[in-house]
């Protein structure tokens, strides 16, 4: 017999979301340089384990990292410069933890996981404040810039990312995650509203700085914008990796909205043995992932867009559109 | 509030100018700077609009022309051509034309052919290099590595053909060095059915793709009479409508006896400029076709005037190599010559005076980045930042040549 701890949930959400997140970013790396390497009439990463196409290849990258000297710049505000990394890599992690993987896996329990994909979009928007800070604290030119170009494409995917998703809340009538993907048993919500998954995936395109809106840092003017200055484990725990937990948290909401989370593809509803719950978070895992990789496709085909093409695009475009989103799912709130 | 704006805190400038003056941003661009290449330029900045900037070339200044005269004349070549690697066979073509015309040498019927046959790839070559640099300072990194993986391509037929990928030293007074073998007479209409497929998709993906177009439309503007009054060159005169070139304008080579157009757009922007590019690089491959059709496959491959000086036994082999052995035995006349090359940047120019002795008394060197860099800094100004990188990769400034 198993003692009692051993079969707790929560610990085994923790385990799995450590390992699978971890596993998935090692892959979504790997993934995206060997897109862009087949795109680009190459090879990609290959030297280091050439049997597994150069999978080992991150880890080798992260190694260097974690050894590399740490330097931090005479001028820089060193509290924050070594405060802000962590945290921008912890608020970027955390919504991993707060939402359910099925409808018994998860850490949080009753009210606290009703709200689970709210807190997790209010974390996931207090990235681009650590950002700021960064650039703030590196004090150089170019950090600065970035910095405020950062603060100013908060405004440009904020609102249209916190009406995408209030319209699915909309549309669902709750805002409980498991209440949310019992909804999408048959039809998931990118086919409840279109127009609020479209709207969510570009305004998650700005906050992760994917192509084309890879404006803050962006290597051709400001030199990797606020992240100019950080080298080592800072680096790899924002620009190198940081950027990437980002995205795979604002996935992971993405595939609990709109892609249906576990919610199978057939009918009926899941075993509820662990091994049933574990099936159904590898099923969202999987939905994740293939969110983040159309999000590192797009670093193959797409120049970077300008700033103020970006901001006139969003404020004219991307905001009308989630509003047409909202009027959507207003209308379904009524009829459904 | 304890800190103080010197520490933590933007160093804005004011300037008296304008109504209430207004406060700007002074950037230090380069030259360490993934875009900047070996020049800094002080950029000063009104919120996101370049109100100022001023190049401070001279970070790789290898004093060329000083070297060019302590040294046998004929080491000049290797000399020159790092002037600019991408497009070292034109560079090469202008200084030897410039020997040609001091000495008095002919080129041979051979050369001639085999000239415009790697004058036109050193221009796609050069042209390839700038767009793809271009494309990776637009975030296309895609573009990048595709046009630096067809000029890969260039240049393993230019290996083929001279024995080095990017220092040919090929062009010798006179005709050329080596003649090309058959596996380069093999492989070189395939490379450009190849480039032609290839260049399509490069169109679509990084200029026809909407974000690649509003980064480069409405961008850098140079109207026609900037241009010229800034003596602009190459692609950066002939995307803002000047119908100039010198292939047809002063002609050299036999460039005459092929059909080809001068790419001109009218747009004057970034985008026009990158027009320009794309449209040489198809003018090329038409030229390469014709040439690589009527190109003589036996004969020798420097002039009569040049063959006197090569000793006989080295005279056998005329036709397949040349030894540079009778060069380094020739002394310059007291004369000057002058020879002037359409490159891919644009003209280069070099006049050479000759001392009595193997060495030049005098080398005067032209080259069209540093002609474009007025051109490029007035376009510059107003602006955004981010259409910096965006109008130097549409000049493709290239700061080693600049510096000479």
């Amino acid at each position: 017999m198993l003692p009692s701890w051993l079969l707790s949930v929560r610990l085994w959400d923790f385990l799995f979301v450590v390992i699978v997140s971890g596993i998935i970013l090692l892959t979504i790396i790997w993934a995206e340089r060997k897109i862009a390497a087949r795109v680009q009439m190459r090879v990609g990463p290959y030297h280091i384990s050439p049997k597994l196409g150069g999978y080992l290849q991150l880890i080798a990258d992260a190694l260097r990292f974690l050894t590399q000297e740490v330097i931090i710049p005479q001028d820089a505000n060193r509290w924050l410069f070594v405060t802000a990394p962590p945290l921008f890599i912890t608020l970027a992690y955390l919504p991993a933890f707060l939402v359910p993987l099925s409808p018994h896996f998860a850490l949080l329990t009753g009210p606290a996981l009703q709200y689970g994909l709210v807190m997790s979009l209010a974390v996931l928007l207090y990235l681009s404040i650590v950002v700021v800070a960064m650039g703030w604290a590196v004090n150089n030119r170019f950090a600065y810039i970035g910095a405020a170009r950062e603060s100013l494409l908060t405004t440009a995917y904020e609102i249209p990312i916190i009406l995408a998703l209030a319209s699915m809340f909309l549309t669902f009538k709750t805002i409980d995650p498991v209440g949310i993907v019992e909804r999408q048993t048959y039809v998931v919500g990118a086919i409840y509203n279109p127009i609020a998954f479209i709207v969510y995936i570009i305004g998650v395109a700005i906050a992760t700085s994917r192509f084309p809106f890879e404006i803050a840092d962006y290597e051709g003017d400001v030199a990797t914008g606020p992240y100019s200055d950080f080298s080592s484990i800072f680096l790899a725990l924002t620009f190198g990796g940081g950027i990437y937990v980002g995205l795979f948290s604002y996935s992971l909401l993405g595939a609990l909205v709109f892609l249906g989370g576990w919610a199978p593809i057939t009918p009926g509803p899941w075993p509820v043995d662990i091994l049933g719950n574990l099936a159904a978070a590898v099923w969202v895992m999987v939905k994740t992932f293939i969110l983040m990789v159309f999000f590192v496709f797009l670093r193959s085909v797409m120049p970077v867009l300008r700033l103020d093409h970006t901001l006139a695009f969003s404020w004219r475009g991307l905001l009308l559109l989630s509003l047409a989103a909202a009027a959507v799912s207003l209308a379904e709130f009524f009829l459904l | 509030m304890g800190v103080e704006m010197r520490e933590y805190g933007l160093v804005l400038r004011e300037t008296s100018s304008g109504p209430g003056g207004r406060r700007t941003l002074e950037l230090l661009f380069g030259p360490q700077h993934p875009t900047s290449g070996h020049i800094r330029f002080f950029v000063e900045l009104d919120g996101d609009i370049i109100v100022d900037i001023q190049p401070d070339p001279g970070f790789v200044h290898r004093t060329m022309e000083k070297l060019g005269e302590t040294r046998h004349f004929i080491m000049g070549i290797p000399l020159f051509e790092r002037l600019a690697l991408p497009d070292a066979i034109n560079v090469t073509w202008a200084y030897s034309m410039a020997l040609e015309r001091m000495f008095g040498y002919d080129v041979s019927e051979r050369a001639e052919y085999l000239r415009v046959i790697f004058g036109e790839m050193s221009r796609i070559s050069a042209h390839l290099y700038d767009l793809g640099l271009h494309a990776i300072m637009l975030g296309s990194s895609t573009g990048f590595m595709w046009a630096f993986g067809l000029r890969d391509l260039l240049v393993n037929l230019w290996a083929i053909a001279t024995g080095s990928r990017t220092t040919p030293t090929w062009v010798v007074p006179g005709g050329v060095r080596r003649a090309p073998p058959k596996a380069f007479y093999d492989r070189l209409p395939g490379f450009l059915d190849f480039l032609e497929r290839k260049l399509d998709e490069f169109y679509k993906l990084v200029i026809r793709n909407p974000v690649g177009y509003s980064r480069l439309k409405d961008v850098g503007y140079l109207s026609k009479e900037e241009a010229a009054a800034y003596l602009a060159t190459g692609p950066g005169i002939r995307g803002s409508g000047v119908d100039w070139d010198t292939r047809r304008d002063i002609p050299y080579g036999i460039y005459k006896n092929f059909e080809w157009n001068v790419v001109v757009e009218d747009g004057g922007d970034s985008l026009a400029r990158t027009l320009v590019r794309i449209g040489e690089i198809r003018e090329s491959i038409k030229i390469i076709r014709q040439a690589f059709k009527q190109v003589p496959m036996d004969g020798p491959l420097i002039g009569h005037a040049a063959t006197h000086k090569i000793p006989p036994k080295e005279r056998e082999m005329l036709n397949e190599l040349v030894r540079l052995s009778g060069y380094y035995v020739t002394t310059t006349p007291l004369a000057e010559g002058a020879g002037m090359t359409e490159g891919g940047r644009g003209r280069y120019f070099f006049q050479v005076w000759g001392s009595g002795t193997e060495r030049l008394f005098r080398v005067r060197i032209s080259t069209p980045s540093w002609q474009n860099l007025r051109a490029f800094m007035k376009a510059c100004i107003g602006a955004r930042l981010m259409d910096l990188p965006a109008i130097y990769g549409s000049f493709g400034f290239f700061p080693p040549e600049a510096d000479r």
